[in-house]
């Protein structure tokens, strides 16, 4: 049952879903309504929308993530670092298991990261088209807290929260206008620069710098890397993982683009981390055949 | 008026496609129900023009008479409704840009038995996909879903049509 | 050597070249071609029997309509396609005057590369012959004939093919076919403009049968007094601009017949004020390599169907074809070009010049003047045809003028066409038959004259807006023919009413033909205005901002106007073209995923697929996980998906029209461009069935 409740996109019981099957890749769009049999000839006289909204308030009963909410004061807003700094560990410890040198580690980590920043985008983004104050009234339990989807696909542990079984109204009822899709290299490292560290770190990054020598390169500055606070004495640049979330944002976002890390110590901050962002050409090219 | 409706991926992939018909009126003829996949990847050229325009009303696909449609019920700083971005014989077809530029596109067939032109109701298309870009983003927090992938679960496709009866097939 | 206008326009018949890119400037080469100058052929009955007897062929018409279009590519002397002519090739030692040909092809000049039209040239029969076959009703094609050729001409292909052969330049080919039968009508004279009234007319002698100065002067006086022994001459013909030429047929190896010519040429220069040509068509060398004659590009669609109908075939000897060449050649630069030159200017001089002195953009003057000649009832210079319709005379200005901007377009003087056909459409606005049609040739002289310099502002502001102008003037003058045929039927069932049954029977049923064909008439202009638009935008060297607008008037066709089955399949096909050519310039070099992957390396791409299945196993490619993007930079700025639809679309109606070796061709290119997108390769997919069906026939 487990397996069902966590796994939608894969798992197709139909036994347990009678209404609809849901979409099959290899046979195409199916029809609202398909041609009831004619056993089941009452639900089909009952009028058009019988066979479907039995077969949602089917779903509706079982627990999933559909059922929860987008909204961000839905769940906890915060979770605690050195909770957070276990898992990061062993996170870490997992990919150095697992692989044969440090730029190894460094991928996985990576790659880690990449698939936050794919969710992320998404999510923040319309988070914030939401017009303040809607649907703030809601308390259910924490189900999209920064630990589940840091986690990512690391570990279950959000299973637990999936025992919503009320149905809240929709974020996108309370959306008049859509956040802008960010078209320009600059409005997107903003976006990072300010929406996701805040949303992240609990405050914006502390430089966004266009590099003088390069088109193509932007730095992201911070002095402070939470994640990696507690680690030292490595030539493993742990912040790789952010690294994977800033390229999975732009990389989502249709910005391709290689994004590496430097150790700039300076006097205060020991630990100050650049994140160099570099673009593939063709965004560049791109800029300028829609100027 | 029948309706097609897919989200689709990077590479052109179509990961969830649905039909919303009414099976005693409204159907797509089957000439046009085998071509409806087709005509929907066609206007992916002009989606792809539109996503990359600063203001996509606008520059309106040329060639169709629509621009002046569009520009009307959209808000100016808005480009994740592109509204009806393409026309074919009859059909009209709209389209969505997630913000992860996942391709939200609807073809919109006219009433089959009096073949007047298609009125896209702006108002009820945009907030269907609103609400579907809300069960994408809540489709893509979950660990067990990968990116560019179809979306199999029942309970989406459920929820979807349900939403599809509510806003679109009065 | 390049692809020549008329290989390529037969290139069913040249299979030889079937890999090469399709020509450049083609578009504008065929416009060129279908309004080149027209040349009457007339013969008598002496020197037709002895045709008959030399060559097979019915007339000098029939032999020399051969060698219409463009006559310096000699393109009869050129049929060397392998199939149709290896026997006769043999037989008469064709492999020894080979070289011979092959020295002059390379000296022979392209038409591809000249900018000048001036060498095309159109025959057809004599004057009375086309007036006495003129339908009454005013139509540019009939889209029923046109099927029928198209139908022809698609089992030709599919004789002469196989489904490996490369199709794509023969399906670019096809088109043009179709364009250029579809915008021409070689029979045809329209009242509302000249391009189909002669304007040279040969008329021929034999010399060798004892033809002299006698028969000359008969046949010069009997051209002359043409419009006033032809019952309905029409009175937009003058036939004082149709410039005679004498054509003296006399045998080649006679010195005798050769002197009688070239004094009866002197006398005639001297008594009758006409020149001469001197042609020994009478060729008595059996043992010269022989071509099979190939039908003209421009044939008219009656003559296409015709002969597509008719299987025989003609030969004649290559040293002849080279000297009708020859004399040709002579005729058009010497004669005729000369001949319209001096028209053209001497119609400036004394019509053009005088209006642009004395009304200097003066609006108030303009009305002033073209109130007086519109063609209202009782007008001098407008003339009523026995329906009823108003035209201008021959010899009116407004006529004259029309007369000096379409020969200025077709000697490829486009600025001089333009600014008349401007000026000309302030004077029609009271006559939308007229504005339609000058409308259309204005902006088709700006697209033919103004190649590179065409701007997006030029075409939105002034291009467009003149087509649809003159779309709509035909409309106009449509709706306007159906109101006064309508009045006058009803006059006359009146005056059947009141008696003279006898008189009106027939009458009536000729109005009732004409009641029904205003629409169709101005919609046979309509369709050929948007052919020939369409065709001259996708000529454009910006295709960009060009296309969208050829897209639009195909796009209007296909809606709007009555057009054959198959001739829809083929305006499809070419919307696929269309949206496949329309590529931001800016990108043109730039590739894609897709093009880097190459066409017919499918097998590539499912190994790309199993990579993918198998990206689980993180420890081979830690990489992987990042995002696919298939060119950023050129996102949005082509239309290959468009073209992909209307290209399965067109495969689709192949199918339907159960035209099975053009429906193969199209679904290769179809299955190609769908090669990556998984939902078109379901099982259920309309890609499947058409396969299957197609297999059924075209293994």
């Amino acid at each position: 049952m487990k397996q069902k409740i966590i796994n939608p996109s894969t798992s197709v019981n139909t036994a347990t879903h009678p209404g609809s099957t849901g979409y099959d890749y290899t046979m195409g769009p199916q029809q609202t309504l398909p041609d009831l049999p004619v056993s089941s000839g009452t639900i089909a006289a009952s009028g058009t929308n019988g066979g479907s909204s039995t077969a949602a308030s089917a779903h509706t009963s079982l627990p999933s993530v559909y059922n929860g909410s987008l909204h961000p004061h839905a769940h906890n807003q915060h979770v605690s670092l050195a909770a957070f700094a276990f898992l990061f560990q062993e996170l870490i410890s997992q990919a150095r298991n697992a692989s044969k040198s440090v730029s190894e580690i460094e991928m996985r980590l990576h790659r880690n990261g990449y698939h936050i920043g794919i969710r992320l985008l998404e999510l923040l983004n319309f988070r914030s088209s939401v017009s303040p104050g809607f649907g703030s009234t809601s308390s259910s339990r924490a189900f999209f807290s920064k630990t589940s989807i840091n986690s990512s696909s690391n570990t279950l542990a959000l299973n637990n929260a999936l025992t919503t079984t009320q149905d809240e109204p929709s974020l996108a009822q309370g959306i008049s206008h859509m956040k802008r899709r960010d078209l320009k290299p600059v409005e997107i490292l903003q976006f990072i620069h300010s929406t996701v560290w805040t949303y992240l770190f609990g405050r914006v990054s502390d430089d966004l710098v266009k590099s003088s020598e390069r088109d193509n390169e932007y730095m992201l500055v911070d002095s402070a890397p939470m994640l990696s606070q507690f680690i030292s004495s490595t030539n493993v640049q742990c912040d790789f993982f952010v690294c994977g979330i800033i390229e999975g944002i732009l990389d989502s976002a249709s910005f391709p683009c290689n994004v590496t890390i430097h150790s700039v110590p300076e006097p205060n901050f020991q630990q100050r981390a650049v994140f160099v962002v570099r673009f593939e050409q063709q965004v560049l090219e791109r800029e300028a055949l829609r100027a | 008026m029948p309706c097609y409706f897919a989200i689709i991926g990077a590479k052109d992939n179509p990961i969830y496609e649905a039909e919303f018909t009414n099976p005693h009126l409204n159907q797509f003829p089957p000439e046009l129900k085998e071509l409806n996949p087709f005509i929907l990847h066609a206007s992916l050229d002009i989606l792809e023009d539109l996503q990359w325009q600063t203001h996509p009303q606008s520059g309106a696909h040329s060639g169709t008479n629509s621009g002046f449609l569009r520009s009307r019920h959209s808000s100016s700083n808005s480009n994740c409704y592109l509204g009806k971005i393409d026309h074919f014989y009859g059909l009209a077809i709209t389209g969505y840009l997630s913000y992860g530029n996942m391709k939200f596109v609807m073809v919109h067939s006219g009433n089959a038995n009096n073949g007047s032109p298609v009125v896209v109701d702006d108002v009820s298309v945009k907030s269907f996909y609103q609400e579907v870009h809300e069960l994408y983003v809540k489709t893509l927090m979950n660990p067990f879903y990968t990116l560019n992938e179809p979306i199999t679960s029942p309970v989406f496709d459920g929820r979807v049509r349900a939403l599809a009866k509510k806003l679109l097939t009065k | 050597m390049p692809l020549s206008y008329e290989r390529y326009m037969n290139l069913i018949f040249h299979r030889d070249s079937v890999v090469e890119p399709v020509p450049q400037e083609i578009s504008r080469k065929i416009v060129s071609g279908a309004v080149s100058p027209v040349v009457t052929v007339t013969s008598n009955e002496v020197l037709d029997q002895h045709i008959q007897e030399c060559f097979g062929l019915d007339s000098l018409y029939m032999l020399l309509r051969h060698f219409g279009d463009c006559i310096s590519d000699r393109a009869q002397a050129d049929n060397d396609d392998v199939g149709a002519t290896p026997v006769e090739a043999q037989t008469t030692g064709g492999l020894l005057t080979t070289p011979n040909v092959q020295t002059r092809a390379r000296s022979r000049s392209n038409s591809l590369f000249q900018r000048s039209s001036s060498q095309f040239m159109r025959f057809t029969r004599p004057l009375t012959d086309l007036i006495g076959t003129r339908e009454s009703h005013d139509l540019l094609f009939d889209y029923h004939s046109l099927e029928v050729f198209l139908q022809h001409y698609l089992s030709l292909i599919e004789d002469r093919t196989t489904p490996s052969t490369p199709h794509t330049l023969l399906q670019h080919s096809l088109y043009h076919k179709f364009f250029i039968t579809a915008i021409s009508s070689t029979t045809h004279l329209s009242p509302y403009e000249s391009f189909n009234h002669p304007v040279a007319s040969l008329l021929a002698l034999d010399i060798s049968k004892d033809q002299d100065y006698e028969t000359a002067k008969e046949l010069l006086v009997s051209f002359k007094n043409m419009h006033n022994r032809t019952p309905h001459f029409p009175s937009f013909i003058n036939i004082s601009d149709v410039l005679p030429v004498f054509l003296l047929c006399y045998e080649e190896d006679s010195r005798e017949q050769f002197e009688k010519c070239q004094s009866l040429a002197k006398m005639l220069q001297k008594q009758l004020f006409v020149e001469s040509l001197l042609l020994p068509l009478w060729d008595k060398d059996e043992n010269a390599a022989k071509r099979v004659l190939r039908l003209p590009v421009m044939s008219s669609l009656e003559e296409s169907v015709l002969s597509t109908m008719n299987e025989k075939q003609f030969e004649l000897s290559l040293p002849l074809i080279e000297t009708i060449y020859d004399r040709l050649t002579i005729f058009s630069e010497e004669l005729m070009i000369p001949f319209m030159k001096r028209k053209i200017s001497f119609w400036e001089e004394t019509i053009l010049q005088p209006r642009k002195s004395i009304f200097p953009n003066s609006k108030f003057f303009r009305k002033l003047m073209s109130s007086n000649p519109a063609p209202t009832a009782n007008n001098d210079s407008a003339t009523h045809n026995y329906q009823g319709l108003a035209y201008f005379a021959a010899t009116s200005n407004e006529f004259l003028l029309r007369k000096l901007a379409d020969w200025s377009f077709m000697l490829s003087d486009f600025k001089t066409a333009y600014s008349t056909y401007e000026s000309l459409s302030k004077d029609f606005e009271t006559s939308p038959e007229y504005l339609a049609s000058c409308l259309e040739w204005c902006a088709l002289s700006v697209l033919m004259g103004a190649q590179s310099i065409v701007t997006v502002k030029m075409i939105k502001n002034d291009i467009d807006p003149l087509i649809t102008r003159a779309l709509k003037s035909y409309e106009l003058s449509a709706t306007r023919a159906k109101e006064r045929n309508a009045l006058i039927e009803s006059s006359s069932r009146k005056a059947a009413v009141s008696g003279a049954a006898l008189d009106t029977k027939p009458k009536n049923s000729a109005e009732d033909q004409s009641v029904s064909t205003p629409y169709q008439s101005a919609q046979s202009y309509e369709t050929r205005c948007m052919l020939l638009a369409a065709e001259l935008f996708l000529s454009l060297s910006d295709t960009w901002t060009a296309t969208p607008y050829a897209i639009k008037y195909l796009e209007t066709i296909l809606d709007d106007c009555t057009v054959g089955t198959l001739s829809e399949v083929v305006i499809w096909e070419r919307l696929a073209q269309c949206y496949a050519s329309r590529i931001d310039p800016r990108i043109k070099s730039k590739k894609t995923l897709a093009d880097f992957r190459g066409a017919d390396d499918l097998e590539k791409v499912n190994e790309g697929e199993e990579l993918s299945d198998a990206e689980s196993d993180d420890d081979d490619q830690p990489y992987n996980h990042k995002i696919e993007q298939d060119c950023v930079s050129a996102i949005g700025l082509t239309r290959k998906r468009k073209s992909a639809l209307f290209r399965l679309i067109a495969a689709k109606k192949w199918v339907e029209a159960k035209q099975w070796r053009q429906a193969s061709w199209t679904f290769k290119d179809v299955e190609l461009m769908y090669a990556d997108t998984a939902f078109a390769l379901r099982k259920t997919s309309i890609l499947d069935r058409l396969r299957n069906e197609i297999q059924c026939h075209e293994p």
